[in-house]
């Protein structure tokens, strides 16, 4: 248990991704990632409040809600939540069908603004994720197999803050899911351990049966990939001015810096029909004690 | 043996002893993406499960969030 903690110092160490005199933001699943990482944190001294964004989703969110509930309860922690069922009625599927998009994109869109949304309102340092070692080694593959310069480029357990944007940060790059697993065990973490329906044939699974197919022919393969990806990029993406990406400016609805006049998230839900703004006003955010 | 596999609880019965890499075998189940837990505690792969224990599989993978745009 010692060792797994290591890990994660020494990913927070080495690309320091927060002081712990700082105010870091988890966003929080129910999962075995998420809870694991905020026992973590907090065991090592770190403040850590959560976030949990309820997605609607029949016989998955309440489970998943309620886990996260009781692990924030039993630990006196602070958990801001946002709820799309609550606040408009409707689930993830709905927003996917109105806008002809796959349900993980559109969870994507949300995800990101509430995190930037939560964080920004509340002053946080930084937003912490439980990405871990296979789902970055997963996303890795999809992204050399499919060439997308662009994306690789980003890829680091670090993104520099923007104006509106808190920093994001992926303590639990160098874990495998395995480890976060076996934690939880160890810890008597009680999670989520059904997959959200929604991400069924998703291709982040095939990549990580391929990935997990070698690692068993050749222990080390994943950590190789990944770690070994993390040495090379900045040789291969060095740093430019120009780098910093297109302008952003505010969005016209909501305010938060987007590319375009109105943000994704915006045009998202106006395209479903629904008040983007409705959800800043029904987010539920007690006091630190 | 009898073994319970999460999340649905699957029950499946086979002939003990034998290790948990063998099991894993057996069932044609990859190490890297489950633990096996006999009253709640973790085995390792060399560890023998006799004939009249119970052990339980608990699946570790994740998905649905490789976002490559999010990605680290």
């Amino acid at each position: 248990m010692e060792h797994l903690q290591n890990q994660v110092v020494r990913a927070i160490k080495k690309f320091r991704m927060f002081p712990r005199s700082e105010k870091i933001l988890l966003a929080v699943s129910g999962g075995k990632d998420s809870l694991a990482l905020w026992d973590m944190l907090v065991d090592m001294g770190y403040s850590v409040d959560g976030l949990y964004i309820d997605l609607g989703i029949p016989e998955y969110s309440d489970v998943s809600g309620q886990k996260t509930q009781n692990f924030a309860e039993s630990r006196g922690l602070v958990l801001h939540e946002v709820s799309l069922g609550k606040t408009y009625g409707v689930d993830i599927g709905h927003i996917a069908r109105k806008t002809k998009r796959p349900s993980c994109s559109v969870c994507g869109v949300l995800k990101r603004y509430v995190m930037n949304m939560v964080a920004d309102r509340h002053g946080y340092f930084a937003v912490a994720t439980g990405h871990n070692l296979d789902d970055e080694a997963a996303v890795l593959m999809g992204n050399v197999l499919n060439w997308q310069t662009e994306y690789l480029q980003r890829q680091s357990p670090l993104l520099e803050a923007k104006p509106g944007m808190p920093r994001k940060v992926k303590p639990l790059y160098r874990l495998a899911e395995r480890e976060t697993a076996a934690y939880c065990v160890l810890r008597g973490i009680d999670y989520i351990m059904h997959e959200c329906p929604k991400s069924e044939g998703a291709t982040s699974f095939t990549h990580k049966e391929v990935l997990n197919r070698l690692e068993a022919e050749s222990p080390g393969s994943k950590d190789h990939f990944l770690l070994g990806f993390l040495r090379t990029a900045p040789q291969l993406f060095p740093q430019s001015s120009s780098d910093d990406g297109p302008e952003l400016q505010q969005c016209t609805r909501c305010g938060q810096l987007t590319t375009a006049e109105e943000c994704g998230f915006c045009r998202q839900m106006a395209r479903a029909g629904l008040d983007s703004l409705a959800l800043f006003d029904s987010s539920v955010s007690p006091e630190r004690n | 043996m009898r073994v319970i596999v999460l999340p649905d609880r699957t029950e499946k019965e086979l002939s003990g002893p034998m290790r948990v890499d063998r099991i894993l075998n057996e069932l044609r189940m990859n190490p890297e993406t489950v633990l096996v837990l006999k009253s709640g505690a973790l085995l390792t792969p060399d560890q023998k499960v006799d004939h009249d224990e119970k052990i339980e599989i608990w699946p570790v993978i994740s998905g649905g969030r490789g976002d490559k745009r999010d990605a680290m």
